[in-house]
């Protein structure tokens, strides 16, 4: 009777850790697998593919860092890598800054903030696609352009937006601002209706204005998101493609084309993938120090 | 009773996160400034609704009045019948028809395969399933743009099988089986099922998949919903993939035709089409708007 007890324990404590381990492994497997898939293999070849020379989809010969050198040696890759870091800088510029300052705002607001945001957020549930065609419409030249319709009602003159080489950039960056930027001002939004309202409290009590409330309560707790939010700005805007690619094509000569849309250009294009993917490695490292240069920084200035 | 109590107590916190308190709104100034702020932040939803708003109002004009130079801003004329047309003519079922495929199919692997991990990291933590959550982790600080090339060419020549699964909508499938970010949702909200309850399941026979079919996903609906409204939101404006994937217009979803149809299109008849593809993500997102809005902090606060 003991006995047997004993070995029910040990079959139920077995059973329990057989159950644990590989029924839990067996559930995992589909989301090993698709992240192999998906993520992991894809990188580790983007970067192993890029060293062949190769023949649509299978392998060649083995070529080194040749493929590196012929994207970077052509005339058109610094101009292409400059107009991705122009992408960024605008980005910032653009889009950095006034989602916080709404967000602020907003948060004033004693009445109506649902509807409010509500209404800042409906661009983001709109097709990419569709915004991008909306946008391009608006920036037509000529008489036949709304934005142009708009500002000519105010005695401006027509103007040409998307093929105006010089800051066709900048209208691209004001169209994917407009797009995203419902989603950062709920995420600040919601970080500064998490603060702690004693603070606040506090604060009035010993007499603070605005601005002291501001820079000493709003900013300090405002600010990791604020970071994470900047990082992953950077991180996504420095990849854009598909906004120049169905926006501009890339034009006008070129002056709207980032290194993505160079990457998808190789390899849907002329169909080379190898450079294609030396494109995307390239990409990948420039993003990297970027984010190691920045995470130093980061250090410096908090110590 | 209790319910304005608490009502009450929730306006008292809200108002104390505000910079300007409610003794500042005694002074005229501090009026002044309030009445700048609801302005400003009614302008801010009118830049957001507006450029909405003209896809539906040129999508009603009628294609005389549309052409007019400079356009109209308000429209003169209302044609619903050229919306019938142009829903004939460009066969919009046929998209509707793909799209509403491809997202069916998106929502099950989402939910399924995703879900499933969240419940492998949250409950039954299997030896070594550490590791993965971590790899899992990284992927989301990981550059996309290295992937696109190398993922499609795996796709054109699928490892191990070899055989092109492109033209198909299996690899917009696998690809939203496989979300780091909504593994981590999916876990940090089935840490909070009391273990008793799968604990109890267990006595009773289940096995693990049917506890976390029957059982978790039930108790979990408000998580199953928001991930699976971002999902359907996300899914109808995927552009790319389809895009590079499928090459056959009988199978291409609203986005791509939407893309294809803009040089093939008169302008008025495009903004119909426009409008047909904005309406789905507008109303799931009008009905969902809480959900919706509430993921985004969500996902914010989660990382």
């Amino acid at each position: 009777m003991r006995v047997s007890t004993k070995t029910d324990k040990q079959n139920k404590k077995l059973s329990a850790f057989v159950r644990k381990n590989t029924v839990g492994w067996l559930m995992l497997l589909p989301t090993v697998l698709f992240a192999y898939l998906i993520v992991w293999r894809p990188t580790v070849m983007g970067f192993y593919n890029s060293l062949f020379r190769m023949q649509g989809g299978t392998r060649g010969a083995f070529i080194g860092l040749k493929n590196y050198v012929e994207i970077i040696t052509d005339t058109n890759f610094l101009k292409v890598l400059t107009n991705t870091f122009k992408y960024t800088g605008y980005s910032l510029l653009i889009g950095f800054i006034p989602p916080l300052l709404i967000a602020i705002l907003l948060n004033e607001a004693r009445r109506g903030q649902y509807i409010f945001r509500v209404g800042m957020y409906i661009p983001v549930v709109l097709p990419g696609i569709a915004v991008y065609m909306l946008w391009s419409y608006m920036y037509l030249p000529g008489d036949a352009g709304l934005l142009n319709t708009i500002f000519g009602l105010f005695g401006a003159d027509p103007y040409v937006w998307l093929q105006d080489s010089r800051f066709a950039i900048v209208w691209i960056v004001v169209t994917m601002t407009w797009s995203a930027m419902g989603g950062t001002i709920l995420m600040y939004f919601a970080a500064l209706q998490g603060i702690n309202p004693d603070l606040y409290e506090a604060a009035s009590i010993d007499g603070a204005m605005i601005r002291h409330k501001l820079r000493y309560i709003v900013l300090p707790e405002i600010y990791p998101i604020a970071l994470l939010l900047f990082v992953r700005q950077i991180i996504g805007v420095f990849q854009v493609m598909e906004q120049p690619l169905t926006m501009t094509g890339g034009g006008p000569d070129g002056a709207t084309e980032s290194l993505a849309l160079l990457a998808y250009k190789y390899a849907f294009e002329y169909f080379k993938f190898d450079k294609g993917m030396a494109t995307g490695v390239i990409t990948f490292i420039i993003l990297m120090f970027m984010t190691i240069f920045y995470t130093r920084l980061e250090k410096k200035v908090n110590q | 009773m209790k319910r304005k109590l608490l009502k009450e107590k929730k306006a008292a916190v809200k108002v104390s996160t505000r910079l300007i308190g409610d003794n500042d709104m005694k002074r005229p100034v501090y009026k002044l400034i309030y009445l700048l702020i609801v302005l400003f932040l009614i302008g801010m939803c009118m830049v957001t609704i507006l450029p909405t708003m003209w896809i539906f109002a040129s999508a009603f004009k009628d294609t005389k009045e549309f052409l007019a130079v400079p356009p109209t801003i308000i429209p003169r004329s209302f044609e619903p019948a050229k919306i019938v047309q142009v829903w004939k003519n460009v066969k919009f079922i046929r998209y509707l028809r793909n799209s509403g495929i491809i997202i069916a199919g998106d929502l099950a692997f989402t939910v399924l395969f995703n879900g499933m991990a969240g419940y492998v990291f949250s409950k039954l933590k299997p030896a070594g399933s550490k590791f993965i959550y971590r790899l899992i982790f990284i992927t989301m600080l990981l550059p996309t743009s290295m992937n696109m090339i190398p993922l499609y060419s795996s796709f054109v020549k699928f490892p191990i099988l070899g055989i092109n699964i492109t033209g198909s909508f299996i690899p917009l499938w696998l690809m939203s089986g496989f979300s780091a970010f909504n593994i981590m949702l999916f876990k940090s909200f089935f840490d909070s099922v009391p273990a008793s309850i799968v604990e109890a399941a267990r006595i009773d026979g289940s096995t693990e998949v049917g506890i976390f079919l029957r059982i978790i996903i039930p108790l979990s609906k408000p998580i199953v919903m928001v991930v699976s409204i971002f999902t359907i939101v996300a899914a109808w404006g995927n552009f790319m993939w389809p895009f590079l994937i499928l090459k056959k217009e009988t199978m291409q979803p609203v986005s791509v035709m939407l893309y294809n149809m803009k040089s093939q299109l008169s302008v008025d008849k495009y903004m119909v089409v426009m409008m047909l593809s904005v309406i789905p993500p507008l109303t799931v997102f009008l009905c969902f708007s809480r959900q919706i809005m509430g993921g985004v902090t969500l996902g914010g606060v989660k990382e």
